[in-house]
């Protein structure tokens, strides 16, 4: 299963190794499609007509939340989630620990001499708190983690992880966020042709390569505060023959002149930022889009948008899964956080698309014709998950 | 074998805990990680690799080099689903208390037998 990743850097390790990875994503299928339908039904069936039949009825995600804390089996799933993320990382932490050497000589070879793209890193920068003091997504060491013998090594874990932790829902080389984002702007937007496109928070590129595809004239370049992610997504897009540009800066200082870019793209990026830095961001994306250029970010679908049964699943990230500013995020008003960046209402934009990679490029047409509403895919990560776009024209 | 000691597998920070009792959390740890070792059947596999080599049946290398089917991993998907399926089958059973269960053989009344 974890076979989703189809690059020169992917280490699939021993048999054992690659059976422990299978089981681990199939154990995440299972929690999250079977055993979270359960959760759900006990909740619908037992425990809402329970609270409405004592005049409780819940209206937000922590009324749902508190309501099934005592239950057996919200604490059977949870139990199951969170032992199931630990164990994503166990299983490609071992494979890459025992094989660092071998990475490492395809990692040199890859990036040696004349390359498509670039990597710049800043050692002014400091990788700010919200990565550093806590491992987020529980992965040991963060996604800043500085190995001496291995200077990659964080973007090695996570590009190996994600691909247990998503169990094939990802498409190839985990580009389908990039993939639906850009793809959804091409289609609807034909006639933007966007110059230099910045994804923000990019991590190991995953998504950052999918807007050169789409979009193959303009210049794509990925930042992000660590480093060792920053390596290994340079490594990772020139071994896919992608040219980008990567460089190292924070979300609250872009490095570009006023005026000087067409796309500010972010996903998942958001939600692991203090609303504070939320809005610096948003006020830096303002500053350096061109007039006609666009702001947007694929995130998880704000809480006041949805059931508060759907509000509390989501929020359980934040709770239980070191994600500490997942919850606050969305619990904004992202289309006032657009204004207050200088973003004028009525150029405010969001979408929910269906996954690129899951379908033909005719049926992916047709289906983003019809406007769709936040549903209980939205965000949730299982079967038929929708991505939700949000942002605004500057 | 190789050396995977020298990297670091540990989460920061403490785990949350989901049961009344902390055991119980460790056990679900122990529970999981014994059902991801037992789909492994890391000493059958290896064992069975170094016979075969050993006979010369298979050369070294060659399990590792080993790629499934598409059809052999649908049906490996399923086979750990249904492995899935049978060990959680207690999650939505009916449970009772052992209070409430020794109550009922306490105080025992055949006609309110329900099976």
């Amino acid at each position: 299963m974890p076979d989703a990743l189809q690059h020169d850097l992917y280490i699939r390790g021993t048999r054992e190794q690659a059976a422990k990875q299978d089981f681990v994503a199939s154990l995440r299928k299972y929690v999250l499609n079977d055993v979270a339908n359960e959760l759900r039904e006990r909740y619908e069936t037992q425990i809402e007509p329970a609270m409405e039949k004592a005049g409780a009825e819940p209206s937000s995600g922590p009324d749902v939340h508190s309501a099934l804390k005592p239950d057996p089996l919200f604490r059977l799933y949870s139990s199951i989630r969170y032992n199931t993320q630990e164990m994503v990382w166990r299983s490609v932490l071992r494979p890459l620990g025992a094989n660092r050497a071998e990475l490492g000589e395809k990692i040199d070879a890859t990036t040696r001499g004349e390359t498509l793209g670039s990597l710049s890193l800043d050692p002014n920068l400091e990788i700010p708190r919200n990565v550093t003091a806590i491992d987020v997504h529980l992965v040991p060491g963060s996604y800043h983690r500085e190995d001496p013998q291995a200077p990659w090594m964080a973007g090695a874990v996570y590009d190996h992880g994600f691909s247990v932790f998503s169990f094939g829902m990802m498409g190839k080389n985990h580009d389908d966020i990039g993939q639906s984002m850009s793809q959804y702007i091409l289609h609807k937007f034909p006639d933007f042709q966007p110059k230099t496109i910045l994804d923000v928070g990019c991590t190991i590129g995953h998504n950052t390569c999918s807007w050169k595809q789409s979009y193959p004239d303009a210049r794509v370049v990925g930042l992000d505060v660590a480093p060792a992610s920053l390596r290994y997504a340079h490594a990772r897009a020139e071994a896919q023959g992608t040219p980008i540009d990567f460089e190292q800066a924070n979300a609250t200082a872009l490095p570009y002149e006023d005026n000087s870019v067409d796309v500010v793209f972010s996903s998942m990026f958001l939600h692991e930022l203090s609303v504070k830095d939320i809005r610096k961001f948003l006020a830096e994306a303002n500053r350096v889009l061109r007039p006609g250029g666009l702001m947007l970010h694929m995130e998880l679908p704000p809480n006041d948008s949805l059931e508060p049964y759907d509000a509390f699943y989501l929020d359980w990230d934040a709770y239980y899964n070191n994600e500490p500013f997942y919850k606050a995020f969305r619990d904004q008003d992202i289309t006032a956080l657009c204004e207050e960046a200088g973003f004028a209402a009525d150029k405010y934009l969001q979408f929910i698309t269906p996954q690129y990679s899951m379908m033909s490029q005719e049926d992916y047409a047709e289906a983003i014709q019809e406007e769709q509403g936040f549903s209980d895919k939205t965000g949730r990560f299982a079967d038929g998950i929708q991505w939700f776009g949000f942002g605004a024209w500057k | 074998m190789t050396n995977d000691q020298d990297i670091s597998l540990d989460t920061r920070g403490s785990r949350p805990s989901f049961f009344d009792s902390v055991s119980q959390d460790v056990f679900m740890t122990a529970l999981l990680e014994t059902m991801n070792q037992l789909w492994a059947t890391r000493d059958y596999a290896c064992g069975l690799e170094k016979l075969l080599v050993e006979k010369g049946v298979i050369a070294a290398g060659d399990l590792d080099a080993l790629r499934w089917t598409t059809e052999e991993e649908a049906a490996n998907e399923a086979g750990r689903q249904a492995f899935l399926k049978d060990a959680f089958r207690a999650v939505n059973a009916d449970f009772t208390s052992i209070e409430k269960r020794n109550k009922q053989i306490d105080n025992f009344d055949e006609s309110e037998l329900s099976i």
